[in-house]
């Protein structure tokens, strides 16, 4: 009697056996996926952000330490310090010399030229062009992971500075050398 | 912490999914904040960078064009005081030339009538040669002079110019404040002429021009003449008030009409008062005479004691009330006081002589007609401890705004943040300023080269540098 009440009952619809250990709907199934999937994503993406904000602070504070030891250094060398904390992202710099510019004193050369001045060894002052430095750093490739994407960034940074520049003068000072071109014109007879 | 079966139960109730849902896109949207945070941080610091480097470039490049500034500016001094040398030595061996002419040429014996024939014979190029020097001199210094004085304010607009067409390639919408004494202020205003002088003079006396610009001759004129002119050079040359008047024993001129005048004074005194003669002096009451009756010019040499101060031995009382004073080559000649006391005098001819150098020196110096050396001033900082100074000091600030997407993701990370209550903010979109300043000064640092340059000499040495420092 209870057998054949059991066989006389309907099927069970899914929808109906909810709450009941290892069965679930179709749409409890689709946002555990798409959360999963959403979840994936944002920790993927997190990842991504990490690393491309160490990579970015890494070009930026190798740029600028270089630029600033650069700038001190009278651009001779210039080695760049490296956070540990990003050292995965370690940058490259190079640094470039940039020559322009000088005092354009006009006639001024000409009139000195008069009196026998220009081959001194202050007078380039004159002359020298002003050198700066560029410098450029670049850093390790960050890769995107293939979920959002797989795009690779290469990240870079460029500072410029003024060299510090260096004199040919001496601590007495050159006076005795112009004294000596201006005299040449005029000694003895 | 909650059962793990109380949990389950949740989750296996309708409302519990519902929460758990809720709360896992809360979540997520939490995460999505902070990874837009970290994203928004990020540019941030990016801005940060640039901006600052910007200004550390303009600063750096201001540093340096003052510092070259400042270099060109001490060559320039250097230069001018290059040429006073020369200019000195041949203006002394022009006046020693003169001089020994005055000297020679009146006279008849061979060597001076050869002094005078050599002096002729080269006048005319010594003269040659000093107009040349006097010329190039003056026209040299006066550019030097003006070159000096705009300098800086030229070379800070030229070095911000280039600093802002640098930062407007690197990126767009820069600004740039400046502090800069240089464009306000004339940073090297003071005149270190008389610091020229005194090295040109110095390095004039160390150099083989003294007295060889003309070789042949010079060796024959007045011995140390253009040396000790030379040496005067600062007073003499360049007007200078140096707090002491000038002499020039060394000028037979000058010291002859000095010696003259002071020869005549005594000769006057002497007559004004009653003369001793080396023997046997009688004076009798109507003879007596005063200060007063001597000339006025004679009184500041006359040196007069007390014939009772003078040792016993040396005085003879003869009769008739008459004194005797025998020892003395030069007995000088007496005076009374006015308390009627006896004086014996002498005439102080070094002290006369002295006197008498400062004039006529002083009206030798105004006859040779020695043209202006002004214009031609040599330039020092304006300011004393000019190394410490902030008229050598610049201040530069670079501001730029957060771009557009940075600032809504900020607005967009508030709103989430506080579930819809916050909106938008002005503090992205206010400026973003970095400020760099930089210094220039004379390395004299006790590791540099030139340490010990003194002071006064720093500006006649290229030894400027730059350096990035801390903004007070």
């Amino acid at each position: 009697m209870k057998r054949a009440s059991n066989l006389l009952r309907p099927p069970v619809k899914v929808w109906q056996r909810r709450g009941q250990r290892g069965v679930v709907s179709i749409g409890a199934l689709l946002e555990a996926a798409a959360l999963l999937a959403w979840w994936t994503w944002v920790i993927v993406g997190e990842k991504h952000v990490a690393d491309a904000v160490a990579a970015r602070r890494s070009v930026d504070y190798a740029s600028t330490d270089a630029a600033l030891i650069a700038n001190a250094s009278r651009c001779g060398q210039a080695r760049v310090p490296q956070p540990d904390t990003l050292a995965q992202y370690r940058a490259s710099v190079s640094i470039d010399s940039l020559t322009r510019g000088k005092l354009e004193i006009g006639n001024l050369i000409s009139l000195l030229a008069g009196v026998a001045i220009g081959g001194e060894r202050t007078f380039e002052i004159y002359t020298r062009p002003f050198t700066n430095s560029q410098i450029s750093a670049h850093g390790a490739a960050v890769v995107a992971p293939r979920l959002l994407g797989g795009d690779t960034v290469e990240l870079s940074a460029s500072r410029l500075t003024a060299c510090v520049e260096a004199t040919r003068d001496v601590p007495q000072g050159s006076m005795a050398d112009y004294r000596k071109s201006v005299f040449s014109l005029i000694e003895g007879y | 912490m909650p059962c793990p079966s109380r949990l389950l139960a949740l989750a296996h109730s309708q409302h519990g999914m519902l929460v758990l849902t809720t709360f896992q896109a809360f979540l997520g949207a939490v995460t999505i904040a902070l990874s837009l945070f970290r994203g928004g941080e990020s540019t941030l610091s990016t801005h940060h960078h640039t901006l600052l480097a910007q200004a550390n470039h303009a600063a750096a490049l201001l540093g340096q064009y003052h510092a070259r500034s400042a270099n060109a500016i001490t060559t320039n001094n250097t230069i001018c005081a290059g040429l006073l040398g020369p200019r000195f030595s041949v203006e002394a061996d022009n006046i020693s030339m003169d001089e020994s002419a005055m000297v020679a040429c009146p006279r008849n014996d061979p060597y001076h009538r050869k002094v005078c024939a050599r002096y002729k014979a080269n006048k005319p190029r010594a003269a040659t040669k000093l107009a040349w020097i006097r010329s190039q001199q003056t026209t040299i210094c006066r550019a030097l002079s003006q070159l000096s004085a705009g300098l800086d304010g030229v070379m800070s607009e030229r070095a911000m110019d280039l600093a802002r067409s640098s930062a407007e390639v690197a990126i767009e919408g820069v600004t740039f404040e400046l502090e800069n004494a240089a464009q306000t202020a004339a940073p090297w205003g003071k005149s270190s002429f008389e610091q020229a002088c005194k090295l040109a003079a110095e390095d004039a006396q160390g150099s083989n021009m003294v007295g060889h610009a003309f070789p042949l001759l010079m060796h024959l004129m007045v011995p140390g003449l253009p040396q000790a002119l030379v040496e005067r050079a600062p007073s003499l040359f360049c007007a200078l008030k140096s707090g002491s008047p000038i002499r020039l024993p060394e000028v037979p001129s000058v010291a002859q009409s000095s010696r003259e005048q002071c020869r005549d004074l005594e000769q006057r005194t002497r007559w004004a008062a009653v003369p001793a003669s080396s023997d046997t002096t009688a004076i009798s009451g109507s003879n007596w005479r005063t200060m007063a009756d001597l000339p006025e010019a004679a009184r500041p040499f006359v040196e007069c004691r007390r014939i009772a101060e003078l040792p016993a031995a040396a005085i003879t009382v003869e009769d008739g009330g008459g004194l005797s004073y025998s020892r003395d080559p030069d007995p000088g000649f007496y005076l009374l006081d006015d308390d009627h006391t006896s004086l014996r005098c002498n005439f102080d001819q070094d002290s006369c002589f002295d006197d008498a150098l400062v004039d006529h020196s002083r009206r030798f110096v105004t006859s040779l007609q020695l043209p202006s050396l002004t214009g031609g001033e040599t330039r020092a900082p304006s300011v004393d401890h000019w190394n410490h100074a902030d008229e050598f000091r610049v201040r530069v600030s670079a501001a730029r705004r957060i771009d557009d997407f940075t600032q809504r993701v900020s607005d967009a990370i508030r709103t989430i943040a506080s579930f819809g209550s916050a909106g938008a903010t002005d503090t992205l979109r206010k400026d973003r300023r970095y400020t760099a300043c930089a210094r220039w000064y004379f390395a004299d640092g006790p590791t540099s080269a030139f340490a010990g340059v003194e002071p006064a000499r720093q500006s006649f040495v290229q030894g400027w540098s730059h350096a990035l420092t801390s903004c007070r």
